[in-house]
Protein backbone atom coordinates (compact mmCIF):
# COMPACT_ATOMS: atom_id res chain seq x y z
CA UNK A 1 0.00 0.00 0.00
CA UNK A 2 2.40 2.21 -1.12
CA UNK A 3 2.06 6.09 -1.33
CA UNK A 4 -1.39 6.42 0.80
CA UNK A 5 -1.91 9.04 3.08
CA UNK A 6 -4.19 8.57 5.74
CA UNK A 7 -5.74 11.66 6.86
CA UNK A 8 -7.96 12.94 9.45
CA UNK A 9 -10.81 15.28 10.14
CA UNK A 10 -12.73 13.29 8.13
CA UNK A 11 -10.39 10.04 8.28
CA UNK A 12 -9.65 8.95 4.67
CA UNK A 13 -7.10 7.46 2.45
CA UNK A 14 -5.52 9.69 -0.42
CA UNK A 15 -3.40 8.83 -3.05
CA UNK A 16 -2.42 10.34 -6.45
CA UNK A 17 -1.73 8.17 -9.26
CA UNK A 18 0.67 9.69 -11.99
CA UNK A 19 0.54 9.41 -15.50
CA UNK A 20 2.09 9.94 -18.77
CA UNK A 21 -0.57 10.42 -21.08
CA UNK A 22 -4.30 10.88 -20.25
CA UNK A 23 -4.74 7.57 -22.24
CA UNK A 24 -3.22 6.04 -19.74
CA UNK A 25 -4.80 7.75 -16.87
CA UNK A 26 -7.66 7.12 -18.83
CA UNK A 27 -7.50 3.26 -18.77
CA UNK A 28 -6.60 3.26 -15.18
CA UNK A 29 -10.09 5.19 -14.37
CA UNK A 30 -11.53 2.77 -16.06
CA UNK A 31 -10.25 -0.41 -15.18
CA UNK A 32 -10.88 1.18 -11.34
CA UNK A 33 -14.39 2.11 -12.63
CA UNK A 34 -14.94 -1.51 -13.38
CA UNK A 35 -13.59 -2.47 -9.76
CA UNK A 36 -15.42 -0.37 -8.32
CA UNK A 37 -19.23 -1.31 -9.49
CA UNK A 38 -18.13 -5.43 -9.05
CA UNK A 39 -17.60 -4.84 -5.45
CA UNK A 40 -19.81 -1.98 -4.80
CA UNK A 41 -17.72 0.58 -3.50
CA UNK A 42 -16.83 4.35 -4.46
CA UNK A 43 -14.01 6.48 -3.72
CA UNK A 44 -13.79 10.49 -4.29
CA UNK A 45 -12.23 10.43 -7.72
CA UNK A 46 -10.27 13.51 -9.09
CA UNK A 47 -8.68 13.56 -12.47
CA UNK A 48 -6.96 16.01 -14.60
CA UNK A 49 -4.85 14.82 -17.80
CA UNK A 50 -2.22 13.43 -16.41
CA UNK A 51 -3.48 12.98 -13.00
CA UNK A 52 -5.86 11.06 -10.66
CA UNK A 53 -6.60 11.84 -6.88
CA UNK A 54 -8.11 8.84 -5.12
CA UNK A 55 -9.88 9.26 -1.56
CA UNK A 56 -11.07 6.46 0.28
CA UNK A 57 -13.36 7.40 2.44
CA UNK A 58 -14.90 5.31 5.47
CA UNK A 59 -17.88 3.24 4.74
CA UNK A 60 -21.53 3.80 5.44
CA UNK A 61 -21.91 1.42 7.62
CA UNK A 62 -18.93 2.18 9.91
CA UNK A 63 -20.52 3.71 12.80
CA UNK A 64 -17.19 5.22 14.15
CA UNK A 65 -16.21 6.81 10.92
CA UNK A 66 -12.60 5.56 10.75
CA UNK A 67 -10.18 3.76 8.71
CA UNK A 68 -10.12 0.31 8.71
CA UNK A 69 -8.33 -2.86 7.33
CA UNK A 70 -11.42 -3.04 4.49
CA UNK A 71 -10.65 0.51 3.77
CA UNK A 72 -6.58 -0.57 3.35
CA UNK A 73 -7.66 -3.78 1.15
CA UNK A 74 -9.62 -1.40 -0.99
CA UNK A 75 -6.16 1.06 -1.41
CA UNK A 76 -3.98 -2.39 -1.97
CA UNK A 77 -6.60 -3.39 -5.03
CA UNK A 78 -6.16 0.15 -6.41
CA UNK A 79 -2.43 -0.49 -6.29
CA UNK A 80 -2.80 -3.37 -7.67
CA UNK A 81 -5.30 -2.36 -10.83
CA UNK A 82 -2.69 0.64 -11.67
CA UNK A 83 0.10 -1.86 -11.52
CA UNK A 84 -1.82 -4.22 -14.19
CA UNK A 85 -2.18 -1.45 -16.59
CA UNK A 86 1.17 0.08 -16.19
CA UNK A 87 2.34 -3.15 -17.55
CA UNK B 1 -53.87 59.38 -10.11
CA UNK B 2 -51.11 57.52 -9.02
CA UNK B 3 -50.89 56.99 -5.49
CA UNK B 4 -48.13 57.43 -2.98
CA UNK B 5 -46.74 53.83 -3.46
CA UNK B 6 -46.95 53.09 -7.15
CA UNK B 7 -44.66 57.24 -7.14
CA UNK B 8 -42.57 55.03 -4.52
CA UNK B 9 -41.92 51.87 -6.91
CA UNK B 10 -41.33 53.51 -10.07
CA UNK B 11 -38.53 55.86 -8.32
CA UNK B 12 -37.59 53.01 -6.48
CA UNK B 13 -37.35 51.29 -10.29
CA UNK B 14 -35.64 53.97 -11.89
CA UNK B 15 -33.27 54.07 -8.85
CA UNK B 16 -31.57 50.69 -9.85
CA UNK B 17 -30.55 50.41 -13.52
CA UNK B 18 -29.22 46.82 -15.37
CA UNK B 19 -25.82 48.62 -16.11
CA UNK B 20 -25.51 49.48 -12.53
CA UNK B 21 -25.85 45.58 -11.45
CA UNK B 22 -22.36 43.58 -10.86
CA UNK B 23 -23.11 40.28 -12.04
CA UNK B 24 -26.93 40.13 -14.14
CA UNK B 25 -28.23 36.72 -12.32
CA UNK B 26 -31.01 34.83 -12.85
CA UNK B 27 -31.63 31.87 -10.58
CA UNK B 28 -31.99 29.15 -12.74
CA UNK B 29 -35.56 28.09 -11.01
CA UNK B 30 -36.99 30.67 -9.69
CA UNK B 31 -40.39 32.41 -10.55
CA UNK B 32 -40.73 34.68 -8.01
CA UNK B 33 -37.75 37.00 -8.43
CA UNK B 34 -39.32 39.51 -10.64
CA UNK B 35 -42.06 39.78 -8.36
CA UNK B 36 -40.20 40.22 -5.18
CA UNK B 37 -37.63 42.59 -7.00
CA UNK B 38 -39.16 45.48 -6.94
CA UNK B 39 -40.32 45.11 -3.18
CA UNK B 40 -36.29 44.49 -2.28
CA UNK B 41 -35.67 47.76 -4.14
CA UNK B 42 -38.13 49.99 -2.86
CA UNK B 43 -36.97 49.11 0.94
CA UNK B 44 -33.10 50.22 0.08
CA UNK B 45 -31.78 53.15 0.42
CA UNK B 46 -31.66 55.91 -2.31
CA UNK B 47 -27.49 54.61 -2.85
CA UNK B 48 -29.33 51.50 -4.41
CA UNK B 49 -26.10 49.55 -5.52
CA UNK B 50 -24.60 49.62 -2.54
CA UNK B 51 -27.27 48.30 -0.70
CA UNK B 52 -27.92 45.61 -3.38
CA UNK B 53 -24.06 44.24 -2.89
CA UNK B 54 -24.94 44.56 1.12
CA UNK B 55 -27.97 42.51 0.92
CA UNK B 56 -26.03 40.17 -1.59
CA UNK B 57 -23.04 39.87 0.55
CA UNK B 58 -26.00 38.58 3.63
CA UNK B 59 -27.91 36.56 1.44
CA UNK B 60 -27.00 33.00 2.37
CA UNK B 61 -27.60 31.03 -0.56
CA UNK B 62 -24.84 32.97 -2.90
CA UNK B 63 -22.72 30.82 -4.31
CA UNK B 64 -19.13 30.90 -4.62
CA UNK B 65 -19.42 32.98 -7.69
CA UNK B 66 -20.65 35.95 -5.85
CA UNK B 67 -23.26 38.58 -6.98
CA UNK B 68 -27.63 38.56 -7.13
CA UNK B 69 -30.10 40.92 -6.28
CA UNK B 70 -32.32 38.12 -4.71
CA UNK B 71 -32.40 34.42 -4.57
CA UNK B 72 -34.99 31.95 -3.14
CA UNK B 73 -34.00 30.72 0.25
CA UNK B 74 -31.84 28.01 1.12
CA UNK B 75 -34.03 24.94 0.87
CA UNK B 76 -36.99 26.21 -1.59
CA UNK B 77 -35.26 25.22 -4.76
CA UNK B 78 -38.43 22.90 -5.65
CA UNK B 79 -36.89 21.49 -8.80
CA UNK B 80 -33.43 20.29 -7.51
CA UNK B 81 -35.69 18.50 -4.48
CA UNK B 82 -37.97 16.95 -6.78
CA UNK B 83 -34.71 14.99 -8.19
CA UNK B 84 -32.65 15.07 -5.10
CA UNK B 85 -34.30 11.15 -4.73
CA UNK B 86 -32.71 10.28 -7.93
CA UNK B 87 -29.16 9.99 -6.66
CA UNK B 88 -26.83 11.67 -4.21
CA UNK B 89 -23.28 11.39 -6.11
CA UNK B 90 -21.93 14.38 -7.50
CA UNK B 91 -19.78 14.81 -10.60
CA UNK B 92 -18.39 17.77 -11.60
CA UNK B 93 -16.22 18.66 -14.65
CA UNK B 94 -14.29 21.87 -15.13
CA UNK B 95 -13.46 23.51 -18.78
CA UNK B 96 -11.49 26.21 -20.55
CA UNK B 97 -14.35 27.60 -22.28
CA UNK B 98 -18.12 26.98 -22.76
CA UNK B 99 -18.05 24.64 -26.06
CA UNK B 100 -15.98 21.68 -23.95
CA UNK B 101 -18.46 22.23 -21.49
CA UNK B 102 -21.62 22.00 -23.42
CA UNK B 103 -19.65 18.64 -24.99
CA UNK B 104 -18.70 16.76 -21.91
CA UNK B 105 -22.15 17.81 -20.66
CA UNK B 106 -24.00 16.19 -23.58
CA UNK B 107 -21.75 13.12 -23.55
CA UNK B 108 -22.28 12.69 -19.36
CA UNK B 109 -25.75 13.30 -19.93
CA UNK B 110 -25.66 10.19 -22.79
CA UNK B 111 -23.42 8.01 -21.14
CA UNK B 112 -25.34 7.40 -17.78
CA UNK B 113 -28.36 8.26 -16.28
CA UNK B 114 -27.79 11.37 -14.72
CA UNK B 115 -29.17 14.68 -14.05
CA UNK B 116 -26.95 17.76 -15.15
CA UNK B 117 -28.05 20.11 -12.36
CA UNK B 118 -25.38 23.22 -12.83
CA UNK B 119 -23.64 25.11 -15.53
CA UNK B 120 -21.72 27.94 -13.93
CA UNK B 121 -19.56 30.64 -15.29
CA UNK B 122 -16.77 31.07 -12.77
CA UNK B 123 -14.83 33.58 -14.53
CA UNK B 124 -11.63 33.65 -16.76
CA UNK B 125 -13.76 31.76 -18.88
CA UNK B 126 -13.95 28.46 -17.04
CA UNK B 127 -17.08 26.80 -16.93
CA UNK B 128 -18.44 23.95 -14.45
CA UNK B 129 -21.21 21.73 -15.26
CA UNK B 130 -21.93 19.08 -12.41
CA UNK B 131 -24.39 15.61 -12.25
CA UNK B 132 -26.29 14.22 -9.97
CA UNK B 133 -27.13 10.56 -9.71
CA UNK B 134 -26.34 6.86 -8.78
CA UNK B 135 -22.55 6.44 -7.63
CA UNK B 136 -21.79 4.26 -10.48
CA UNK B 137 -23.92 6.52 -13.47
CA UNK B 138 -22.30 9.87 -11.91
CA UNK B 139 -18.29 7.54 -12.38
CA UNK B 140 -19.13 6.31 -15.42
CA UNK B 141 -20.69 9.64 -17.12
CA UNK B 142 -17.99 12.06 -15.78
CA UNK B 143 -15.43 9.78 -17.33
CA UNK B 144 -16.96 10.09 -20.36
CA UNK B 145 -17.64 13.83 -19.88
CA UNK B 146 -13.71 14.17 -19.36
CA UNK B 147 -12.78 11.73 -22.80
CA UNK B 148 -15.41 14.03 -24.71
CA UNK B 149 -14.27 17.50 -23.92
CA UNK B 150 -10.78 16.75 -23.95
CA UNK B 151 -11.25 16.58 -27.49
CA UNK B 152 -13.06 19.71 -28.30
CA UNK B 153 -10.92 23.37 -27.33
CA UNK B 154 -8.24 23.76 -24.30
CA UNK B 155 -10.43 20.92 -23.11
CA UNK B 156 -10.53 19.23 -19.66
CA UNK B 157 -8.71 21.76 -16.60
CA UNK B 158 -10.31 19.41 -13.89
CA UNK B 159 -12.73 16.73 -13.13
CA UNK B 160 -14.26 15.33 -9.55
CA UNK B 161 -16.50 13.00 -8.50
CA UNK B 162 -17.57 13.10 -4.92
CA UNK B 163 -19.56 10.08 -3.90
CA UNK B 164 -21.58 10.97 -0.71
CA UNK B 165 -21.75 14.69 -0.62
CA UNK B 166 -22.26 16.53 2.52
CA UNK B 167 -25.92 17.57 2.87
CA UNK B 168 -24.49 21.21 3.77
CA UNK B 169 -22.70 21.46 0.15
CA UNK B 170 -26.92 21.65 -1.62
CA UNK B 171 -26.90 25.61 -1.24
CA UNK B 172 -23.68 25.43 -3.29
CA UNK B 173 -25.15 23.02 -5.68
CA UNK B 174 -27.74 25.43 -6.95
CA UNK B 175 -25.81 27.81 -9.31
CA UNK B 176 -25.64 31.38 -9.13
CA UNK B 177 -27.25 31.58 -12.40
CA UNK B 178 -24.98 34.33 -14.04
CA UNK B 179 -24.79 34.49 -17.48
CA UNK B 180 -21.73 35.95 -18.22
CA UNK B 181 -18.27 36.54 -16.05
CA UNK B 182 -15.23 38.97 -17.54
Amino acid sequence: MEGWRQKKRPECLEKRFEFQSYEKNRDFLDALGEYCEKVNRFPDISFGKTYANITIRPEENNVKEEISKDDHDFASEIDFLNKQEEN
Amino acid sequence: MPTSQNRQSKSSDNAIKPQDQVVDVTPLNSTAQSKTSPKVKSELNKNSSNNLKTSTSKNLSNSSVGGGSSKPPIGKNKAFQAKSNFGIALGMIETRGLVPAIEAADAMTKAAEVNLIVKELVGGGYVTVMVRGETGAVNASVRAGADACERVGDGLVAAHIIARPHDEIEPALRGSGAKRRS
